[in-house]
């Protein structure tokens, strides 16, 4: 077989990899004896790429990897599901990508090739498609989800032209790159930076800023790091998304963005169990929602905020058009979606303000000299919880499409302001449970956890305190059978 | 619904007494760094009697009155607690796998752990019998099968 070796440049990936085992002892050991390590761990990384060997062949990629015991593994590309290509900006002018392929295998069988050149990407898709155009699949993966227009069926060659294109306008994409909370995770996580920038402020601006303004200073401080935080948040997001292009072919969903690190994925449609439709409060007021799937053997997996985003922003009147074109499989018609009880909101805020108070009781019992900075935070934490419990119950509703196994689900859940909508078949649901104390059911409240396939392991979608007959129809809804 | 066999009370009251005794024993060694060793001696069994009894009493007949299991041709329903009541339902269609495990407490009473995964969750009945635990393996798994080859 006509083997390849991958880009020399790869050996820096195989050497970080190590790194990441080494750094402790190169910290200890330092000098010398720290040097020596480094050398071994470059040598390894050296004979790793030499030892890594791959071919593309028409119906299969081949790879042989591993120093001291060597694996081969044989991947048929009529069992691909996934087809990723990323290239970062450096590696442009060597026209190199790496290559991220995974099959429907239960562990998510993930291949990574790292720095091929993309005439071999281009060489897997047409390959991938000639070995779909030929014989019939076997049909007998255990994981074939049922999606309504019965498109399971691998025996039907699937088309390579586009079926629906779709980009996103500027003025969608401002909005969407403005309204994230990311802002709130550079000022909250990264104060390193922004203390860095402070002081240069402090040092060279603030003598300045206070002549003028006097103790206003602090107020333009705190206003200057938020707005540092905003242009930080804006920028990233529309480095991230630069360039969104999303289309779809026969069976498949391929998506492309990004300016330093171009992605191009391109997913197999029936591995999608549901759909996430989720805004925040801003964008909610603003009429916009980013698209989210949750797919069976992919590279994230547990939560649903790590799912790829097939959609970064879309206008809630476009939805309905795009909805056609793209996923053809969710009904059409937004089922009516069930009344949120008032008990409910009180249960939210109690059970936040009971946190609240048992985190300041610990603190003040360690910190007993900062009692009145933690009674101030309290007292300001408290409305803040009042308000993200009215929130969280306006927005805590399901919804049923029909009342057999051909319906959807429809679950609308909220977390910090960030409300989401998750659309689910029933054969895309493992299990659901249905729980209920004592007192809740004196209250005629009931908690309702759908457990939904994603990566390789699930998604747990938890409906808190809703009305205890809404959650005994899903319930119920759920343990009927054709 | 079926409730667990009446032997499993014995298992987990052999748990606790190991979990207790275990415990108690860890934070006497630690307390003796402390000076006053006697005290905390008398602090210890004290909290450690309380919890058995309150354990002993209260939760251990509570579990086993209200963990029930039924195994239907379409799916598997687990219910567990009264206070906190919580109900599953598994489409034998979506589970994976059925294990049946065995440490030496329950061993000792000839039951078995059976643990029912789907993909990436897992569902467990605390014990039954043997005879049990290999009809339900047996029962799920055809009907698994069955039920994949006709989707």
């Amino acid at each position: 077989m006509q083997y390849r070796h991958l880009h020399p440049l790869s050996i820096f990936i195989f050497l970080r990899y190590s790194i990441f085992g080494g750094v402790i002892p190169l910290i200890f050991v330092g000098g010398i004896g720290g040097s020596l390590i480094f050398l071994i761990m470059l040598c390894y990384a050296v004979f790793y790429f030499w030892n890594f060997k791959y071919a593309v062949t028409a119906d299969q990629i081949w790879i042989q990897r591993g120093v001291i015991i060597k694996k081969q593994e044989h991947i048929p590309l009529k069992r691909l599901q996934t087809i990723h290509h990323q290239q970062s900006l450096w590696l442009q002018p060597f026209k190199l990508e790496t290559l991220k392929l995974a099959t429907a295998s239960k562990h998510g069988f993930q291949i990574k090739l790292a720095f091929v050149p993309q005439s071999v990407g281009k060489l897997v898709e047409e390959h991938y498609h000639a070995a779909l155009q030929q014989t019939v699949a076997p049909v007998n993966e255990t994981n074939t989800v049922a999606t309504s227009d019965g498109s399971n069926d691998l025996s039907t060659p699937l088309s390579v032209e586009t079926v629906a294109d779709y980009r996103i306008n500027v003025r969608d994409m401002n909005l969407f790159a403005a309204t994230s909370f990311r802002i709130l995770l550079f000022v909250a996580l990264f104060p390193r930076y922004t203390i860095n920038i402070l002081n240069t402020f402090k040092v060279y601006v603030w003598p300045i800023l206070f002549h003028w303004t006097g103790h206003g200073a602090i107020f333009v401080t705190v206003l200057l790091t938020f707005l540092i935080a905003f242009v930080v948040s804006y920028l990233s997001l529309w480095i991230q998304y630069y360039n969104f292009h999303l289309t779809r072919q026969e069976g498949y969903l391929i998506f492309s963005h990004g300016l330093f690190n171009h992605d191009t994925i391109k997913i197999r449609e029936h591995r999608i169990q549901g759909v996430v439709l989720e805004r925040n409060m801003i964008r909610e007021w603003l009429g916009l929602f980013s698209v989210k799937l949750i797919m069976i053997s992919d590279e994230n997996g547990h939560s649903i905020k790590s799912q790829p985003v097939i959609l970064p922003v879309i206008r809630k009147a476009e939805w309905l058009n795009f909805q056609s074109q793209f996923l053809p499989w969710i009904p059409v018609n937004n089922p009516q979606m069930s009344a949120p009880r008032q008990r409910s909101g009180w249960l939210f805020f109690r059970n936040a303000a009971l946190l609240l108070i048992l985190i300041a009781s610990v603190l003040t019992y360690w910190w007993l000299q900062y009692w009145r900075l933690i009674a101030i935070a309290l007292i300001l934490g408290l409305p803040l919880a009042l308000g993200n419990a009215l929130y969280k119950q306006k927005r805590t509703r399901v919804g049923l499409t029909g009342s057999t196994t051909d319906a959807f689900l429809y679950l609308q859940t909220s977390r910090y302001l960030i409300s989401r909508t998750i659309v689910v078949n029933w054969h895309q649901i493992q299990s659901i449970r249905f729980q209920q104390s004592v007192w809740m059911n004196k209250s005629h409240l009931a908690h309702l956890t759908i457990n939904i396939r994603s990566g390789e392991s699930e998604v747990k979608v938890e409906m808190r305190y809703l009305d205890a007959s809404v959650a005994k129809r899903v319930y119920t809804w759920y343990r009927q059978f054709q | 619904m079926q409730k667990l066999p009446p032997t499993v009370k014995t298992v987990w009251r052999w748990r606790l007494f190991s979990v207790l005794l275990g415990s108690m024993a860890i934070i006497l060694l630690a307390s003796f760094w402390f000076v006053n060793w006697r005290f905390w001696l008398g602090v210890i069994a004290s909290i450690g009697l309380l919890c058995g009894m309150l354990t002993l009493t209260i939760l251990i007949p509570y579990n086993y009155a209200f963990h029930k299991y039924a195994i239907y041709e379409n799916r598997v329903e687990i219910q567990k607690g009264f206070i906190i009541k919580r109900e599953s339902t598994i489409p034998i269609a979506r589970i994976q796998n059925v294990n049946v495990q065995q440490g030496p407490l329950l061993k000792s009473q000839h039951l078995y752990e059976v643990s029912i995964e789907t993909a990436g969750d897992e569902h467990t009945i605390a014990a039954v019998t043997k005879s049990e635990s290999e009809q339900i393996r047996q029962q799920v798994m055809t009907l698994a099968m069955e039920a994949r080859n006709a989707i």
